[in-house]
């Protein structure tokens, strides 16, 4: 008799007789495939059909999209977009010789990045370091490093805005004797340091909790060790949470990498679109405030800016992944 | 045995972080405070004195500032038609509510489902649904927003919520990952045991497998609520004119027309805004703070 064997989802083994062979073997076919019985299939299939659908559409189409806008114009008399061959490229590499905005968005956003890497990462290790090993109030801090994330952004901007705009001066008048300018003021010296400021001063909170979390699971025993053979609080750090951390600092470099491209530093909050021309753009303020005003004509060059920027991120990205996971500390 | 812990070491160094910890939540809380105190002042108090506490005793504070920023607090919008159109207070609740609190059940449904499917059967479609969330956390795709914009426009979803819904019903991301690990970790006995008692798949999933996952869907589902109603760039873009009071804020921080423009007004409105949260991040605090680790830990 010949029997098909197949392992039911509970593991069992069991077997089909050859007068049902064919169906079984249509079933087991099946089986094989998606390795769920029929009901099991149904199921599955009503549970993941609507996100699949919504994946193909809103990052599939969506992305397939971007590139093909990118290759296209605005033909304003048929209402539809048509194409235009590497125009927008061109354009796009036109202005980043002559449009002031541009060339300040690539300065500025390469700035924010290095003050990202050296005070936002290394702080937040720091930071996270003195909250993991439960010093002087390591709770209130946590929470205090994580407010910004709790109350509206655009709440802090306006009570910074105010606070350094109205108070500092007058503070500064009474302790000095000497006036001085807002220092947001547009146009001013100090407004962009201001607001660099305050994009680093907020950004602490996600990754102290993901840190200090991170941090709580190494091995006591590897730290009581250590402390026996007389270590430093600054030796723990860089030669034992450093590298026991690592692949956590590494997911954070890979996306403050990939942050160069996107990250806005408040800069909408501050000055909305009034933003554009300031000098003061990032890459990821530049994409946003463009698309916000932008009308059907301006997608595609945006679109063709998008796959540019794409272009460099992603290989940099996986280069610098693939990188600090060969060369990162070891733990050895 | 008596245990002996090590007491932890105090160097310069972790003075000298401890220092720089206590500076910030001085800044941080003298902030809020300075603007809790402003909010509370008159405007001729503020102009000839905008950093001390309001004058007077506690009940002749400008406690009139917060009902006169319920009756004040609303923006004129301009449709596409060229109407002027003017939203409340009342109108920005609901409106944040809508984008708030339905949003956020759906980025925290949505993840949780397909997760689930995506642990229990192990196919080939499984790894390919696992596949898409790596690839997408991995692989930086930026400047996608003018070609959403296109769609959106196309399928007649601009401006309406059911869009904003459809964008946000995304199954990948960070949450997936989280979701994934909380059911491989529950145990299989629950399931299986009402499965022998002829229950079908949909009663599994939503009588028991969801009911034990429930304290991570609350965590995700409070975060993403508080995400998205501090959020006003997404209802700037998406949904011009179904204003948010995040997007109301916005407004007002740039708008000087208005009642609202004096500074004492404004702190006020600001506070208004925070306070909501801020009684929920005190209530769930320790769920919202829940130990978070991304990358786990080097052996």
């Amino acid at each position: 008799m010949i029997e098909n064997k197949y392992t039911l989802e509970s593991g069992e083994e069991t077997s089909l007789s050859s007068e049902r062979e064919g169906v079984a073997t249509k079933k087991v076919g099946m089986k094989k495939i998606l390795g769920m019985q029929r009901s099991h299939f149904i199921f599955y299939v009503s549970i993941v059909a609507f996100p699949v659908l919504q994946f193909l559409v809103f990052f599939i189409y969506m992305n397939l999209n971007s590139f093909i806008l990118a290759f296209q114009r605005y033909d304003y008399e048929s209402a539809k977009y048509v194409s235009h061959g590497f125009q927008n490229f061109k354009d796009i590499f036109q202005d980043f010789a002559a449009d002031e905005s541009m060339r300040a968005s690539v300065k500025n956003s390469l700035i924010l990045f290095v003050f990202n890497l050296v005070f936002s990462n290394f702080g937040t290790i720091v930071f996270s370091y003195y909250i993991y090993k439960n010093h002087f109030g390591s709770k209130m801090f946590k929470i205090i490093l994580y407010a910004p994330h709790i109350v509206s952004t655009m709440v802090v901007v306006i009570m910074y805005q105010y606070f350094v705009d109205a108070v500092i001066p007058k503070l500064w008048f009474d302790l000095f004797d000497k006036s001085i300018d807002p220092l947001l003021l547009p146009g001013s010296d100090t407004q962009f340091p201001m607001i660099l400021f305050f994009a680093i001063w907020v950004g602490f909170g996600t990754q102290v909790l993901v840190y200090s979390g991170t941090m709580s699971g190494i091995s006591d025993s590897v730290i009581e060790s250590a402390r026996l053979d007389g270590i430093t609080p600054v030796k723990e750090l860089f030669f034992i949470v450093i590298p026991m951390v690592w692949p956590t600092t590494i997911t954070f470099i890979v996306s403050a990498i990939a942050g160069i491209f996107t990250n806005q530093m408040h800069l909408f909050s501050f000055c909305g679109e009034n933003g554009l021309g300031s000098g003061m753009e990032t890459f990821g303020y530049l994409l946003y405030a463009r698309v916000q005003k932008g009308t059907m004509a301006d997608y595609t060059y945006l679109s063709a800016l998008g796959l540019l920027m794409t272009c460099v991120a992603a290989p940099l990205t996986l280069i610098i992944r693939r990188l600090m996971e060969k060369y990162g500390p070891s733990t050895n | 045995m008596k245990t002996h812990k090590l007491r932890e070491r105090k160097s310069i160094f972790v003075i000298c972080i401890g220092v720089i910890l206590v500076l910030y939540a001085l800044t941080f809380v003298l902030l809020f405070l300075w603007g809790l105190s402003t909010s509370l002042k008159s405007d001729i108090n503020y102009y000839f004195d905008n950093t001390g506490i309001p004058e007077g005793w506690p009940w002749e504070w400008e406690w009139k500032n917060y009902p006169e920023v319920f009756r004040n607090f609303y923006l004129i919008i301009v449709d596409a038609e060229g109407n002027k159109l003017r939203y409340t207070i009342e109108y920005q609740l609901m409106y944040s509510l809508m984008y708030a609190v339905a949003g956020a059940f759906i980025k925290a449904l949505i993840p949780c489902l397909v997760a689930y499917v995506a642990q229990k059967w192990d196919n080939m479609f499984s790894k390919i649904l696992y596949t898409c969330v790596i690839v997408t956390m991995i692989i930086p795709i930026i400047g996608s927003n003018a070609s959403m914009m296109v769609i959106m426009k196309k399928l007649r979803l601009f401006d309406s919520f059911l869009g904003v819904y459809l964008m946000q019903a995304s199954f990948t991301g960070f949450y997936f990952l989280v979701y994934y690990g909380v059911f491989k970790g529950m145990a299989k006995e629950y399931s299986e045991a009402a499965t022998i008692d002829g229950a079908n798949e949909y009663r599994v999933l939503f009588s028991i497998m969801l009911p034990l996952a429930k304290a991570t869907f609350a965590t995700v589902f409070l975060i993403m609520f508080i995400e998205l109603w501090n959020d006003y760039q997404t209802p700037l873009l998406w949904l011009p004119t179904h204003p948010t009071l995040a997007y109301g804020v916005f407004d007002m921080g740039r708008n000087t027309s208005n009642a609202l423009s004096t500074d004492p007004m404004r702190m006020a409105c600001c506070m208004i805004m925070v306070l909501p949260i801020l009684v929920l991040f005190i209530a769930f605090r320790n769920k919202i703070m829940g130990n978070l680790t991304m990358g786990g830990v080097k052996e």
